[in-house]
């Protein structure tokens, strides 16, 4: 017996497989089992999307990857993913990115244009968390850290949670004081498929750091902040990015993210992730 | 399998607002602050302002969903909700409101109790016209709520209707 999160999962998984073919929500709902109507609500409920948005935004997506990794036609490319003209295309494709297809061929992509990936079974799970509180957007001060830096392979998870926890027994190594909360800061490019990650502590302005510490200043402003659990900061992320900041017409002002140990030592949510946004 | 009661034959007109699109864009869940609760909410405003120039105080609500080729395709869909008027009797209709004439024709009648009403009755309406020697003219259906429904809050002690148009299966 599959839980109503599996079952839309499911629905995920063929929508993902018919990126490239024609699909109705009618098609995916039958496959679900659902009504159409239960299935649009309950889809709507899981994934906070319409069912029709998120294959527009995959289709759109998987295209971006095409026209910036190939030579084909952007013509083609959008009638490879099921657009029946190069103008629906360009609309939907504006609408999501902001910018239109041809300005994103290779070696001339702005630096804000990312594909939105698919949605995970853990996406899905953490969204409905029966704890899940929606982020909020908070004013933070300049902050000044010390700490060590290392670059993540992020294709690979399992090799980039051994690499986060070397990073961090290195950093204790330097610790004098053990109790003083570390703060992890992302700088991920989905271009370069690598992240930069950088673990420090919080340290007063103006002080020297000598190798292999480095200092790092990050910049005051709003950010929007959510919590979760210490294992479910890829998908408070990934919620941050693709469904948040579209629905509440902000952008990322800088591609990083910060990680931080959570004040309310009570809750279960001990992680604080926040990521710098602009209003638009 | 749940049975529905089989109605003699009628035409509904129905006067009131609607929404074109997925409701659920914002919020999916059986509260009211989706599209379908919003158009309700806008609908019962007008209502309690116009009593007079529309139709009383009715004690009766109809909520219709109106598919078309595009729900298939895209998942955008109709929503009527309004209340049962006489067209012949209508000498002035307001601006804010339109009406709907459904069709003469019989309808299946399904009743739903408590929990039931929020689970995935649309299913278990198709379940039953496959095999009922009946099929379905029209791309629609309509919940007829009247005091047995004790609104969002009350949904465990509530009954709801829930009508499809019907013909015997040639």
């Amino acid at each position: 017996m599959y839980t109503q999160i599996e079952i839309i999962y499911q629905a995920i998984e063929f929508m993902e497989s018919h990126l490239r073919s024609r699909v109705t929500i009618a098609q995916i709902a039958e496959q679900s089992g659902y009504s159409l109507f239960y299935f649009i609500r309950t889809f709507n409920k899981v994934v906070q999307q319409t069912p029709y948005d998120y294959l527009v935004t995959r289709r759109v997506s998987e295209a971006l990857k095409m026209i910036t990794e190939t030579d084909r036609r952007i013509t083609d490319i959008a009638l490879d993913f099921c657009f029946e003209t190069p103008e629906s295309f360009s609309r939907a494709f504006k609408r999501l990115f902001g910018v239109l297809p041809s300005l994103c061929r290779k070696g001339s992509m702005p630096e804000d244009v990312f594909p939105v990936p698919p949605r995970t079974l853990q996406d899905l799970q953490f969204i409905n968390r029966s704890d899940f509180a929606l982020p909020e957007l908070v004013e933070f001060e300049e902050m000044t850290l010390i700490g060590l830096s290392s670059i993540i392979d992020a294709q690979d998870h399992g090799k980039g949670v051994d690499q986060t926890e070397r990073l961090r027994m290195q950093l204790a190594g330097y610790l004098k004081e053990r109790k003083t909360k570390i703060v992890s800061v992302w700088s991920y490019n989905d271009h370069r498929k690598q992240d930069f990650l950088f673990k420090g502590i919080a340290t007063e302005k103006g002080i020297e750091a000598f190798p292999p510490l480095i200092i790092q200043r990050i910049p005051s402003g709003k950010y929007a902040r959510i919590f979760c659990r210490a294992n479910d900061q890829q998908a408070a992320l990934h919620y941050l990015l693709y469904t948040w900041l579209p629905q509440n017409s902000c952008k990322q002002k800088y591609r990083f993210m910060i990680e931080e140990e959570s004040e309310n030592t009570n809750s279960e949510m001990e992680r604080a992730i926040r990521i710098p946004v602009l209003m638009i | 399998m749940m049975q529905p009661v089989v109605s003699e034959e009628k035409q509904i007109t129905l006067v009131g607002m609607n929404f074109y699109g997925d409701p659920f864009d914002a919020r999916a869940g059986w509260d009211d602050e989706n599209e379908i609760g919003h158009l309700w909410k806008r609908f019962m405003k007008f209502l309690s302002s116009h009593q007079r120039e529309t139709m009383g105080k009715p004690q009766i609500f109809y909520e219709v969903h109106i598919y078309t080729a595009e729900t298939r395709e895209i998942g955008k869909f109709e929503v009527f909700v309004g209340v049962e008027t006489d067209l012949a009797q209508l000498k002035t209709l307001p601006v804010e409101l339109c009406v709907k004439v459904l069709p003469e024709t019989r309808y299946a009648i399904f009743t739903f109790h408590g929990k039931e009403i929020t689970t995935d009755w649309e299913k278990t309406l198709q379940d039953w016209l496959v095999t009922s020697g009946y099929e379905s003219p029209y791309s629609y259906n309509f919940q007829y709520y009247d005091d047995r429904f004790k609104g969002l809050d009350g949904m465990d002690e509530s009954s709801l209707d829930v009508y499809v148009p019907i013909i015997k299966t040639a």
